[in-house]
């Protein structure tokens, strides 16, 4: 081992070694390194001075909605609507409507009839206040080839008139499982199951992560890429907390089966415009309910069923 | 023993912490789980909305035809509007052949009148009697507004499927304890000269996506 190297500068250099002026290698090095580290922090930070503008104080520190009490919640959603219209210019309604107590919803979907109009996702688009720009909608109409049932060989980017002689249409919207997996992957609890059946996310408390969307058989949640866009006088006025208030960007969303309208007793939005009548909605609880009908008087199947997640969503047959 | 006095002092804060630590978890849990029991009893408006099975408050209305159809004359007004005629305007006064079976069969009226319905003829539903009237296959006489009952002679399945709420659109409200529900009459979603629901242009087209383009056919 040569002895120059000792003082951590190589042979041919020309720096005097030692320490005596100038700076040595390591001395460079290390200014160097650390020049860089800080830049690297601050431009990871950065995000920071963006998100500070975005997010009030009053956001970051809201609790999760199940832990907020009833004036804490009214305080959140008077300040969200502030925010809506301060965003969009709207006067919207947030209010947060609580599941029913003997009431678990289902829904049912008549493929012998259903002509795959989309008309359903159109609703949902509008009803939901989705981000005009993506054309996003919880429900996926799948064109699929008669004789198969595989679901991930529908196709949902079908545009010819509809209905084609070969094919039938399978609307896929959130099944509300009885054991959502999308609900068992979330790391923070931002999305869970209502006594009534619908699994709902919290969009304030969501992180974003995606694992959710991942967890789903059934492709049914949505990401906010964006902040979403709609003209003012298109804004759905009539919102709920847990339902169809507009997003934030960086958050999952889903099906709800619209309840801020079903919770008040209402049909979803995706029914009440189907022109063939091949949505059936209602109370499983109630014996007497439309949809306890079709469970017993129809064949009924669900998607995916060897997957033990157990839908409340049924399919049936004329 | 100084050293063993302190280390013995050291243990017993650490578990006097320790146990108040899982108390206050405790405690806490506890609290979360009283309001989340509170925030279940169901108030909407200081009205209790819990449901109980019981008689539906609100009434199912079914739509039905306003009066008898009216046809379009082929003719129109100075307004440009198409003059709409009665039934009985031509069929009062005029002679019908009654051995018409198909519209192409038809010289005068009716032309271009698409017929698509199994085995029927135009008297198998219409009354030769009075045209602004509808028969049964029994000759029972009914009107247009229910002509849901003449449907429902031959499509028996369909009619007990619509009573039972499985067929058809409607609007309205699930729980009939809450709000009423307006159904579809047969004739709203089904012309009945040829009932198979026709084909459709699929509204809302799928976005085009980066990387994935999206194909317009335009067979049919």
């Amino acid at each position: 081992m040569s002895e120059t190297n000792q003082g951590g500068c190589g042979g041919d250099c020309s720096c005097s070694g030692g320490g005596s002026g100038g700076f040595d290698r390591r001395t460079v090095l290390k200014g160097v390194g650390a020049t860089l580290g800080v830049a690297a922090f601050a431009k990871a930070m950065a995000p920071l001075t963006e998100w500070k503008d975005s997010t009030s104080v009053d956001e970051f520190l809201q609790m999760h909605y199940r832990e907020l009490d009833k004036d804490q919640l009214a305080a959140v959603m008077k300040r969200l609507e502030d925010e809506t219209k301060a965003d969009y210019g709207a006067d919207v309604s947030i209010s947060d409507v609580k599941a029913q107590k003997g009431v678990k919803f289902g829904y049912a979907l008549n493929l012998s009839v259903c002509v795959g109009c989309r008309r359903c996702a159109k609703a949902c688009h509008e009803e939901n206040n989705h981000d005009r720009a993506s054309g996003n909608s919880y429900i996926r109409v799948l064109e699929m080839t008669k004789g198969s049932m595989d679901m991930e060989h529908g196709n949902a980017d079908y545009n010819h008139a509809v209905p084609k002689s070969d094919k039938f249409y399978m609307p896929v919207q959130c099944q509300q499982c009885e054991n959502p997996p999308c609900v068992d992957v979330c790391p923070v609890e931002a999305t869970w199951k209502e006594d009534d059946g619908i699994v709902v996310v919290d969009y304030n408390w969501c992180i974003g992560c995606r694992y959710c969307e991942a967890a789903c058989p059934y492709h049914a949640r949505r990401f906010n890429w964006n902040k979403p866009e709609i003209p003012k006088e298109e804004i759905n006025p009539d919102q709920s907390y847990l339902s169809n208030r507009i997003r934030p960007q960086g958050v999952m969303e889903k099906c709800t089966f619209c309840l801020h309208r079903t919770r008040k007793g209402k049909m979803p939005a995706c029914l009440e415009v189907c022109p063939t009548g091949a949505r059936v909605f209602g109370n499983l609880l109630d014996p007497n309910s439309e949809i306890r009908k079709v469970l017993a008087q129809k064949r009924v199947f669900v998607l995916k069923e060897e997957l033990g997640t157990r839908p409340n969503f049924f399919y049936f047959f004329d | 023993m100084a050293n063993k006095q302190n280390a013995g002092r050291l243990v017993i804060a650490i578990a006097i912490l320790m146990i108040g630590g899982i108390i206050t978890v405790l405690f806490t849990s506890y609290i979360i789980d009283e309001q989340e029991r509170e925030e279940y009893e169901i108030y909407e408006d200081g009205i209790q909305t819990t449901w109980t099975p019981g008689e539906a408050q609100f009434e199912v209305e079914i739509n039905r035809p306003t009066g008898v159809p009216m046809v379009d004359s082929g003719k129109k007004n100075y307004d440009g509007e198409a003059v709409m005629v009665r039934c009985n305007t031509c069929h009062d006064s005029k002679e019908m052949n009654l051995l018409v079976t198909s519209s192409s069969q038809l010289k005068d009226f009716h032309q271009g009148l698409v017929f698509n319905h199994g085995e029927l003829s135009c008297l198998s539903c219409h009354n030769a009697d009075n045209y602004e009237t509808l028969r049964r296959s029994d000759g029972q006489v009914i009107a247009f507004q229910n002509v849901m009952e003449l449907c429902g002679q031959c499509h028996g399945p369909r009619m007990r499927d619509y009573k039972s709420g499985l067929h058809g659109g409607m609007v309205g409200h699930w729980d009939l304890q809450r709000g009423g529900r307006k159904r579809n009459n047969c004739i709203d979603c089904h012309d009945p000269h040829a009932p198979a629901y026709p084909q459709v242009m699929p509204v809302f087209p799928p976005k085009v996506r980066a990387g994935k383009t999206v194909k317009t056919e335009t067979n049919h």
